[in-house]
């Protein structure tokens, strides 16, 4: 009868799905959002408000990121839905320390962020205070280059990877904040960019423009390019890659600048010569489902639908992401670890943690529900 | 010439008001109808019987689907209820079906495959089918798949409270999962009833908190559907329809009700114990009457899931014991009859049905014809 209706016998269809079937449309999208949920709230542990089995499940920033994929979901997964989410907002409350942070031992600003973001997506102003308190700590964790660091009081400089979740914990919910908070961050958001244009160290060393961003200044995780600088001299520089691209493009959003904004600009002219929904480009597989989400989320942000790739081609991004994702999901096959991984994501590639099924579904459904919301014409 | 004016011109009011009259009553019922519906019942059981397999199941399609015991629950329950009666004991192909329901049964006394999931959809249903047969030697096998649909419940013993989680409270889901609502509370309850179940057991209570939160109405007191225009009708679980929102008259985006569902709820509503004249029922009743049709769900997507429809249709009409229902037009109808003649005329020659729209698998035959002979069954009990 309603067999098909939820995430379980939904993987029927696709087990039925004749091949070349394609995502385009939103309702296989909205499936697998379903199964991906599904699988996550199946990873609840009741007793002590986390997901799975793995220490980083225990995680404030992971348990916060669930919540948000489920939250931000076709379904809306909010606290009337069930304890699978009212457990983890309590662990989340429970895990606050005197200073705001949200966070058990190390990585305070992603946990400390995520965590506000699942608070946030209950919108349950009970918790008003305490998401204002990790907020203000999160100010804190902002270096003094402008960029975020892994929490308050770390000496070395901001990365932008901290900065994206910084901000975007700043943000949420709206509230007043400090305008040098993103004076300062812009700042460093241009210092990771190569765009000669709005990067003084970029035109010192007469970079090559291509409007990609990498983690620091002057520092890619993904290596270096070489530059020829005529006869048999050669500079390294900084390679940019999809991940941090996208995030520099969310973090100058976040600060204020409009989608065209020369800084936005070059970065998307980055990405029409890059964007890839299958890899992290620059990257490879590595950090595959954090590049998925921060690129949804840059893109969609920033008011694009498609890509124009150069030569007729143009890309609907949300579409291909989803796309890909769904053919990358796991249907439980008995290879695929069985019935009781089914709905799961998870990245060969270990880098980044990216190994674990449970921060990889969460960052899976957080970028298939921005793919849905855009497929579907339902503005975020 | 004036006087033949007038006189055509008081024939014409006094046929109008003729019509008016005899629209005022269901038609008569024609005597043939009854026997057409126990035709296409009797046609669909045979086809259904032809379709049989050695291992108990039914159909074509490539297992695992096949295998589903919901789906050859649905088949056993629809041809055990169907006008011949056939008795499990001089139709092999029903005792090799009731067989597997039985074979398949799981240590935690769930009728359904591990790998597949849904095991609180697949047990409801072959309880049903089970029940029906009337067979004592089944009694052992259902009290364990019964046990079973009951530690289902989304309750305290699944850590849900009914004041926080009033999306989920009280309802049954297709798992013994996290996950309710209310097509899955509706079978499960069917289960329930048919185990005999009494009416004052907890499992009741419960479930009537949930279905009663699924309801545009004032008697909601979970939130979720608030800003509605109390409109009666129902959806899939508190907050959220299978069909997405609409527009209140005050402009909120509400969860839009559907005949699936809102039948679906009425039928709930009275296995819960829930009187006729009880505010509820009759916001659901009001629903209905607005939005009646034998002929597609209304509130949804032209014929996808229909003859989920049908059978739910049916088996609220049952429930309230109603034959006729008054249009808000003052026209009468008498379901059995509406429903009967519109799933003779979507029969195919050699008995089956199929839906063209393949949500919810109804392009399925087998789950097609199956749910219309289960509806076909309670339209023939109904008709004089």
């Amino acid at each position: 009868m309603r067999v098909f209706r939820l995430s379980v016998p939904m993987a029927l269809v696709f087990i039925l799905m004749p091949a070349g079937v394609k995502a385009t449309d939103a309702p296989p999208v909205k499936s697998a959002c379903e199964r991906a949920g599904y699988w996550l709230i199946e990873q609840h542990n009741l007793d002590e408000g986390t997901f799975g089995k793995t220490r980083l499940g225990k995680e404030p920033g992971v348990v916060g990121l669930v919540l948000k994929a489920l939250g931000e979901g076709p379904r809306d997964y909010r606290e009337a839905h069930g304890p699978f989410i009212t457990k983890p907002v309590k662990y989340l409350l429970a895990h606050q320390k005197e200073n705001g942070a949200i966070t058990l031992d190390g990585r305070d600003t992603y946990n400390t962020a995520l965590a506000l973001l699942g608070l946030q997506v209950q919108h349950n102003t009970a918790y008003r205070v305490e998401i204002q308190s990790a907020k203000d700590y999160l100010a804190k964790c902002q270096a003094k280059d402008g960029g975020f660091t892994y929490g308050e009081g770390f000496r070395q400089g901001g990365d932008l990877s901290n900065t994206l979740f910084g901000l975007s914990g700043i943000k949420t919910g709206g509230g007043k904040v400090d305008k040098d908070l993103f004076t300062n961050a812009l700042d460093f958001i241009r210092r990771c960019q190569d765009n000669p244009e709005t990067n003084p160290e970029m035109a010192a060393k007469q970079g090559p423009g291509t409007g990609g961003a990498y983690y620091q200044p002057n520092k890619s995780e993904a290596g270096t390019v070489q530059i020829k600088r005529g006869e048999g001299q050669a500079l390294d520089l900084p390679k940019p890659y999809g991940s941090m691209t996208a995030a520099a493009i969310e973090c100058y959003l976040l600060c204020g600048l409009k989608a065209d904004a020369p800084e936005v600009q070059a970065a998307l002219k980055w990405f029409k010569k890059n964007f890839s929904a299958k890899e992290n480009p620059g990257a490879g597989m590595q950090g595959y489902y954090y590049y998925a989400f921060a690129v949804s989320r840059a893109l969609s942000s920033a008011g694009i639908k498609e890509i124009d790739m150069g030569e007729g081609q143009k890309v609907n991004w949300a579409s291909a992401l989803a796309d890909q994702l769904l053919s990358v999901q796991n249907r439980g096959t008995p290879e695929e670890g069985g019935r009781a991984m089914r709905g799961s994501f998870v990245n060969k590639e270990p880098r980044w943690m990216e190994d674990d099924p449970v921060l990889c579904t969460a960052y899976a459904l957080a970028t298939l529900n921005i793919c849905y919301e855009n497929l579907s014409g339902k503005e975020e | 010439m004036i006087r033949h004016t007038r006189t055509f011109a008081l024939l014409a009011a006094l046929s109008l008001a003729g019509a008016i009259l005899q629209a005022a009553d269901a038609p008569p019922a024609k005597p043939g109808e009854k026997q057409a519906a126990i035709e296409a019942a009797k046609k669909a059981a045979d086809w259904l019987l032809k379709q049989a397999n050695d291992d108990g199941t039914f159909g074509k399609i490539p297992p695992p689907t096949r295998k589903m015991p919901g789906f050859v629950g649905l088949v056993l329950y629809g041809i055990a209820k169907s006008p011949d009666k056939p008795s499990v004991d001089k139709v092999p192909a029903l005792a090799k079906a009731a067989e597997y329901l039985v074979a398949v049964q799981q240590p935690n006394g769930a009728i359904a495959l591990p790998m597949f999931g849904a095991e609180n959809y697949n047990t409801s249903i072959a309880i049903m089918a089970l029940k029906a047969l009337n067979n004592p030697k089944y009694d052992e096998v259902l009290q364990k798949a019964l046990d079973f649909t009951l530690s289902c419940q989304l309750d305290e013993k699944r850590g849900y409270n009914s004041k926080e989680h009033v999306a989920a409270y009280g309802a049954f889901g297709y798992s013994d999962g996290k996950k309710g609502d209310l097509s899955n509370t509706s079978f499960s309850l069917d289960a329930l009833k048919a185990m005999g179940v009494k009416e004052d057991s907890p499992a009741y209570k419960n479930a009537l908190i949930f279905i009663k939160r699924c309801q545009d109405a004032e008697t909601n007191d979970s939130k979720m559907m608030d800003g509605g225009d109390n409109t009666g009708g129902f959806v899939y679980l508190p907050g959220d329809s299978e069909f997405g929102k609409v527009k209140s008259r005050n402009g909120t985006e509400v969860p839009k009700p559907y005949g699936n569902m809102t039948y679906a709820g009425i039928k709930a509503l009275i296995y819960c114990g829930v009187k006729a004249d009880s505010n509820e029922l009759k916001d659901a009743w009001k629903w209905i009457k607005s939005n009646y049709s034998a002929t597609e769900n209304p509130g949804g997507n032209g014929s996808q899931g229909y003859y989920y429809y049908a059978v739910a249709f049916a088996k609220a009409f049952t429930a309230s014991g109603m034959k006729e229902l008054t249009l808000p037009d003052g026209k009468k109808v008498r379901w059995a009859n509406d429903l009967s003649a519109n799933l003779a005329k979507l029969q195919s020659p050699d008995g089956s049905f199929m839906n063209k729209d393949q949500h919810w698998m109804e392009s399925d035959p087998i789950l097609a014809t199956a749910c219309a002979l289960q509806a076909l069954n309670l339209c023939i009990e109904a008709m004089p």
